[in-house]
């Protein structure tokens, strides 16, 4: 911040009236000639993509396509099969381990693969029929597109990600997303340029001066509900009571993870939620409802509901326990995204052991208890919870914030009760200073800072989503590069077709502790090395397009990793979307019968597994990963506005980071439609 | 104070009914209505360690593995109840001595079967459905003892390939070795009996017991030690007979050689047994096709290891 552009109002106006629409390159200083023609470098690649979206594919034979599909634990082989539409594909299917499912999308064919059999057992699901001994199955490819081929009988432990691909070629969807990523940013570029998306910035937050709901103003109610002293309990509470249940059904619940319930709740319906809806829309409301450091807090305050009355009394407000403060030097979120990789490095075991599951979730809640005993406040929450790096930075993008009304009247106030607290509420848990918030980064929507102000000037606002624009710290920065290579890694290991990078992952049943290494380093790797480094180089070019030197190489790294919480966002809900889709089934029958015992409390529990419109998924994901590279590209332009003051460098130091946004939206195309 | 109290048992009141609930759902879930004598099983299906075994198996502890399986001991005359699970993958559980199954057990499902042990006696109950590299040992005993008497204990089925000690690696690469790994890896043991004696009976098969396989070099025409390890020799160095440039010294080449293919294309192909009586259960073991599962070449480790088996000595 401290090497922020220092800029004169005469700069502005001289930039803006010289270049058309405030594009100036003269008042660059000095950009070598090839950065002036980064245009003509934008359109070159934009040919590229274009032509690399239109190349032809590889025949595979001609029609009757004969295909042998070889099924095993968890992957088919081929993994990939390309036909034409209208082709008439005789389909043989062969198991090399276990009873497998065949279930191609969008032809209404599903079948059961017997080993040692050289039959396959098929049916339309859709009449509901019985399964018939067919030697081949014969079907017509439909129409032009991507439709997957997947497990529907549970095969053991991964059997939810076993899956192949089938295009029917030509991919249009795959090439009109491509061309559209590239026309998004040429156009977003361009837009940028005839300033058409503005210049105003508020240059003393970065922050886009944008409008503001007062949420509690509005809404009365709601108003009231915050400001009782048992809101937060009674969200908690059932949470509280779920996890319980759930750590139960885990540890004494059917070892199959589709067939138990904490695996089914937690890594399908609460993952989606959270990225789909909580994140979005709440920021950080989980960290509200979160049970995890129920038992932790409860021992350190003494209090469910309640403030203790010794509050009143000293404005210390001293809570049970040591109360230390957290070591300065892990204050920072490095601990937290190395346990973040941690915990993903190991997740495809994790995620579908319930018993495991149960094992993690019961470690945080006991961390919780000692980190509540021996440090101040959250500081399990602020300082150890491995979610909290990454929801700190995804909660930016989010609909709401907790901010002071009147940011001046906050300046005069001496009462300090929101940081420190009061008779009526416990000061900031997270450690924040509520007066001075500016991001919702660190801010867990407690409500004791709206409980507590006296002159009642904290409120929780509605605002546009992706409205905090500033990436400040390098931990911050780090956890935004880790999401996405992340999200790439678990689109290849656990939604793609291929079985090899799946079964390096789930080490404890395959026993290859060698390919869990190399595994575990490529994703590290990635995560810590390849990706902030090819980020840092683009962040040098993008210091070299700028031309300017008042702005470190460091400072635009940081700062323009926001691009990627957009981009991660969206990549992220798209990943997390056929998860839900696949498995509603599951969902249900673990509703009726929790623990796998053979229940059936709702008569759900015999669901047959079918998924939601399965063919449709690739279509829904298109939008999504276009959507985050255009909101990507034009809050990185608010970004980069942030950063220097001549609207010209502005747009040229984004190019790279720009470039490498639809880069990104390339390759989950590729993964997820293509 | 009032309302912190009220929160306390908020919170610990519905824990403690949470599992009082879970035991007593569990509890009314296993009851089975019956007569007196109703013998109750709880048989689930692991197929990692190869067993039906008896008691819970849950997120705790299946992570270790270490099931046993189980032997039904039973009176004659008793009503016998099972509720069957799978602890992972599809299973198959058929008792074909009471005509019980062949059932589908579906992961996170329970199937409960009864029957009436009305004949004394030692029966197998089997999984019939390919569900990974310990299927074949997936059996165990049901003994119906009569009253009074002191029941039997049959030594369990174990599964060799999760004992590595049991499963010594081959010391050569030669076929022979190969083969008799692979005779004990694949789990043809179970069905065609140690060393390939045979011996195994097939309930209601019109070819029970399953064949032997100590008898192959005969049944390949192979007359003489002599031929049988000239044939191993040819085996060893050339993996595809047809495309040899002249033929070897052993008696009647060509006649070994179609008997050859045949005895290949029934492993690759497997085989059906047929029922003895038409009216009957469907016999359980069955030869699956190995074409998909085990490499040709290892189809002809296991057809030379069932050579160098003959008892020549024996004439």
């Amino acid at each position: 911040m401290s090497s922020r552009r220092q800029s004169t109002p005469g700069q502005l106006a001289e930039g803006g009236l010289a270049g058309f629409g405030g594009w100036d390159l003269r008042s660059a200083a000095r950009p070598s000639v090839i950065w002036r023609w980064w245009p003509a470098a934008v359109v070159a690649m934009a040919c590229v993509a274009f032509f690399q979206a239109t190349r032809p594919e590889v025949v595979v034979a001609a029609s009757p396509r004969e295909v042998e599909i070889m099924a095993r634990q968890y992957a088919y082989e081929p993994h990939r099969i390309v036909v034409d539409p209208g082709d008439e594909v005789h389909l043989r299917l062969a198991s090399t381990d276990v009873v497998h499912g065949f279930y191609l999308e969008g032809h209404d064919i599903e079948a059961e693969i017997r080993p040692g059999s050289l039959t396959a057992w098929a049916r339309r699901p859709s009449t509901g029929e019985d399964f018939r001994e067919l030697e081949e199955i014969v079907f017509t490819a439909g129409r032009p597109g991507k439709y997957r081929y997947r497990c529907s009988v549970t095969c053991g432990t991964l059997h939810p990600f076993m899956q192949g691909e089938m295009i029917v070629r030509p991919n249009l969807l795959y090439r009109a997303s491509l061309i559209a990523a590239c026309g998004l940013t040429l156009g977003i570029f361009g837009l940028m340029m005839t300033g058409a998306l503005g210049n105003g910035v508020s240059r003393a937050t970065g922050s886009p001066p944008c409008r503001r709901i007062d949420l509690l103003r509005v809404l009365p109610g709601l108003r009231w509900l915050v400001t009782r002293r048992w809101f937060q309990f009674a969200v908690v509470l059932p949470n509280l009571l779920v996890l319980f249940f759930f750590v139960v059904a885990g540890f004494f619940g059917s070892p199959i993870g589709n067939r138990n319930i904490i695996v089914t709740i937690v890594w399908i319906l609460w993952w989606f939620l959270l990225i789909t809806v909580l994140v979005p829309a709440g920021g950080r409301v989980w960290c509200m409802a979160c049970p995890v450091p129920f038992a932790g807090e409860w021992l350190a305050r003494r209090r469910l509901i309640g403030v203790r009355r010794e509050a009143e009394r000293s404005r210390s407000l001293r809570t049970g326990g040591l109360n230390r403060r957290w070591p300065h030097r892990l204050s920072r979120m490095w601990l937290q995204n190395l346990l973040f990789l941690t915990v993903c490095t190991v997740s495809t075991i994790l995620v579908t052991r319930p018993a495991l599951t149960a094992a993690v979730l019961m470690t945080m809640v006991v961390a919780a208890v000692a980190m509540h005993a021996l440090y101040k406040r959250r500081s399990f929450c602020r300082y150890l919870c491995p979610l909290n790096a990454w929801l700190s930075v995804y909660s930016m993008a989010s609909a709401t914030e907790i901010r002071p009304r009147d940011t001046g009247l906050c300046a005069d106030c001496r009462d300090h009760s929101c940081a420190g607290g009061s008779a009526e509420a416990w000061g900031c848990p997270w450690m924040v200073n509520p007066s001075k918030l500016d991001r919702n980064n660190y801010c867990g929507l407690c409500m004791e800072c709206i409980k507590a102000c006296p002159n009642d000037n904290m409120s929780l606002h509605a605002r546009p989503v992706f409205a905090d624009v500033s990436i400040r710290r390098l931990d911050e920065a780090f956890m935004a590069l880790i999401m996405i290579a992340l999200v790439i890694a678990y689109t290849v290991t656990l939604l793609g077709p291929w079985g090899t990078p799946r079964e390096w992952s789930n080490v404890t049943e395959v026993g290859n502790w060698g390919g869990f290494a190399l595994h575990a380093s490529v994703v590290w790797l990635c995560a810590l090395g390849l990706v902030p480094a090819i980020w840092y180089g683009l962040s040098w070019l993008a210091h070299r397009v700028a031309g300017t030197s008042t702005v470190s190489v460091r400072e635009i790294f940081v700062r323009s990793t926001y691009l990627l919480v957009p981009v991660g966002l969206l990549a992220w809900i798209a990943f997390s979307l056929p998860l839900i889709m696949l498995n509603w089934t599951h969902i249900a029958s673990s509703l009726s019968d929790p623990l796998g015992w053979g229940w059936d409390l709702f008569g759900t529990a015999r669901q047959h597994w079918s998924p939601l419109y399965p063919e449709w998924i690739p279509s829904l994901q298109a939008p999504l990963l276009l959507l985050g590279l255009a909101v990507a590209l034009v809050r990185g332009h608010r970004v980069a506005q942030g950063l220097f003051a001549d609207p010209s460098a502005a747009i040229r130091s984004l190019i790279p980071h720009g470039l490498a946004c639809a880069a990104i939206t390339a390759v989950m195309l590729r993964l997820f439609v293509g | 104070m009032n309302s912190e109290r009220l929160a306390a048992a908020l919170v610990i009141l519905p824990m403690v009914a949470i599992v009082t609930a879970i035991a007593w759902f569990g509890w009314l879930s296993e009851r089975v209505l019956g007569a007196q004598e109703t013998v109750v099983f709880d048989l689930t299906g692991v197929a990692s360690a190869g067993v039906w075994t008896l008691g819970p198996v849950n997120g705790l502890n299946y992570w270790w593995r270490d099931f046993q399986p189980a032997t039904l001991q039973v009176t004659e005359g008793d009503e016998v109840v099972i509720h069957l699970r799978s602890a992972d993958v599809f299973h198959r559980f058929y008792l074909p001595a009471f005509e019980v199954g062949p059932v589908a057990i579906e992961p996170g499902h329970t199937v409960t079967v009864r029957f009436t042990a009305d004949r004394a006696g030692i029966y197998q109950y089997y999984c019939t459905s390919m569900c990974g590299g310990c299927h074949f040992y997936m059996r165990g005993w049901i003994v119906v003892s009569r009253e009074g008497e002191d029941p039997v204990q049959p030594p369990p089925i174990m599964c060799t390939l999760c004992r590595p000690d049991d499963l010594p690696r081959p010391t050569s690469e030669s076929l022979v070795d190969r083969g008799a790994y692979l005779y004990l890896e694949k789990g043809c043991v179970t069905c065609h009996g140690p060393e390939g004696q045979g011996g195994i009976v097939n309930h209601n098969s019109a070819n029970s017991p399953v064949p032997a396989h100590n008898t192959t070099a005969e049944k390949l025409f192979l007359r003489s030690p002599e031929d049988a390890e000239a044939f191993i020799r040819l085996l060893d160095e050339h993996d595809d007979l047809e495309a040899l440039e002249e033929p070897p010294e052993i008696g009647l080449f060509p006649v070994v050689r179609t008997r050859y293919e045949n005895a290949r294309e029934i492993v690759r192909k497997g085989r059906y047994s047929s029922k003895l009586d038409p009216a009957g259960p469907e016999p359980p073991l069955q030869m699956p096709a190995w074409q998909h599962i085990v490499r040709d070449r290892e189809i002809d480790a296991l057809l030379v290891y069932f050579v160098s088996l003959y008892p020549w000595e024996e004439g």
